[in-house]
């Protein structure tokens, strides 16, 4: 069950509810954003099912390794129009961070669900991670601070 | 007065050959106009796309290339640009079934050896490397200029790195466009002849030139409609003019550059990619107009 699920909490919960409730035709806009503050206020954290097109089947663990290698491979080269899927270059952390600054980065990463999603655009867009780090803040602190040396680096490069 | 319009980047294989004699084709089919391309790249892809092999190679004979012109011509006195020319050339036809008004001076492989020749020449008046650079690149660019009474738009099609061609190139345009392919690296040499260009030092010095006054633009090449791709191409838009023409990979546009010897319509000739090339031509003239407008 868990590898088909997937943990919200906080503003990526809130962006779960509000499109949620966005996407019912009998759900009037305005109600849509008072249902969706209400929720984000009274619930804590959710689990929500993953779209078919990112379930990973359980597999050996050395199998699962190495498909999730070639899943990830693939996916970062994959069109951005792949349907319900998803893409690590659905947003650029280099223009993201450049127009918003640190806080917006942060703002926008806080929306992706779990910590795996957040190494797949870390590898797609060329962002050093450490691999001990398992502690969701220290992740996002690390590809903001990735972010930076990218920008630094192009810098560089044209001086 | 002719326009000159350069395409340039000091990286090579993102697609200045082809661009420029698109934008050749373009300008003198669609748009009317009488266009001469002068071919800058020791490479000479543009010469073989536009004349084919044997014709480049009779040009060569009937020393018709850049690099005579240059050599011939350097202290100004003597040769008369017309006689470097090539002309109709291009294997398309008009809609009236005509070959438009294409003229080439043809690349050569010698002109790397030409332009060490003329700076060895201008040297023996001066010793000052810098002004002995200066003034090649400023006889190069004044050579440039002789072709605008003849011609409505002249394409310079510039060599990757930074030959003194290819600077006089750049000083001479009143469009620069610059392709690139939506890569880390053509990133890196898009920031590189953007400084050229508009003659900055640091990244700083050109964010402070608004997006809209600068004299060049980027063109985004081979693109495939990835989201890696896309975000390389927002990346390069925060701190660069692009033009909204994107240029997709495709083996329509890759075959259209092989030459025939029987001319056809434009559009035989770019098949699926014909409205792609359009696009990129109306986008680059409008660009040209307001530049000049400007």
């Amino acid at each position: 069950m868990a590898k088909n699920t997937r943990p919200l909490s906080g503003a990526s919960q809130r962006k779960y509810f509000r499109d949620l409730f966005r996407s019912d035709a009998g759900v009037a806009p305005d109600a849509a954003e008072r249902l969706s503050d209400i929720c984000a206020t009274e619930i804590a954290q959710i689990r929500v099912r993953l779209p078919l097109a990112v379930r990973k089947p359980a597999k050996p663990v050395v199998a699962a390794a190495v498909q999730t290698a070639k899943v990830a491979a693939v996916v970062a080269d994959a069109p951005a129009t792949a349907a319900g899927g998803f893409d690590p270059h659905g947003f650029s952390l280099i223009v993201t961070f450049r127009k918003g600054g640190k806080d917006a980065l942060i703002a926008k990463l806080d929306e992706v669900g779990d910590v795996e999603r957040l190494r797949e655009i870390a590898k797609a867009q060329h962002v050093s991670l450490d691999a001990g780090l398992t502690d969701r803040a220290d992740i996002l602190v690390a590809m903001v601070e990735g972010t930076e040396r990218r920008i630094a680096h192009r810098q560089a490069a044209a001086s | 007065m002719a326009e000159f319009l350069a395409v340039a980047n000091r990286k090579g294989g993102v697609g200045k050959s082809t661009i420029s004699v698109m934008l050749t084709h373009g300008f003198a089919v669609w748009g009317g106009k009488r266009v001469l391309l002068l071919d800058l790249d020791s490479q000479c892809n543009a010469s073989l796309i536009l004349q084919g092999g044997e014709g480049w190679v009779a040009a060569r004979k009937a020393h018709k290339t850049i690099a005579d012109y240059f050599l011939d011509t350097f202290d100004e006195s003597a040769g008369a640009p017309r006689d470097y020319l090539v002309h109709n050339v291009g294997d398309v036809r008009d809609a009236q079934g005509k070959r438009p008004v294409i003229s080439l001076l043809p690349g050569s492989l010698m002109l790397e050896d030409a332009q060490g020749e003329l700076y060895i020449k201008e040297a023996r008046q001066a010793k000052d490397p810098d002004i002995v650079g200066s003034r090649v690149r400023g006889r190069l660019e004044r050579m440039i200029r002789r072709f605008e009474g003849n011609y409505d738009v002249v394409i310079l099609d510039c060599a990757p790195g930074l030959s003194f061609a290819a600077l006089a190139a750049l000083k001479t345009a009143d469009l620069v466009l610059v392709p690139f392919r939506p890569d880390y690296v053509s990133q890196l040499a898009v920031d590189r002849v953007a400084l050229l260009i508009e003659s900055r030092r640091t990244g700083a010095d050109l964010a402070e030139l608004p997006l809209d006054a600068r004299r060049y633009a980027c063109v985004a090449n081979a693109m495939r409609g990835t989201g890696r791709e896309q975000n390389i191409y927002d990346e390069i838009a925060l701190d660069h003019p692009m033009l909204e023409t994107r240029l997709p990979q495709s083996s329509a546009i890759a075959d259209a550059f092989d030459f025939r010897d029987d001319p056809r319509s434009i559009e035989d000739k770019y098949g699926d990619a014909t409205g792609d090339v359009r696009r990129l031509y109306e986008e680059v003239a409008s660009r040209l107009t307001l530049r000049l407008a400007a």
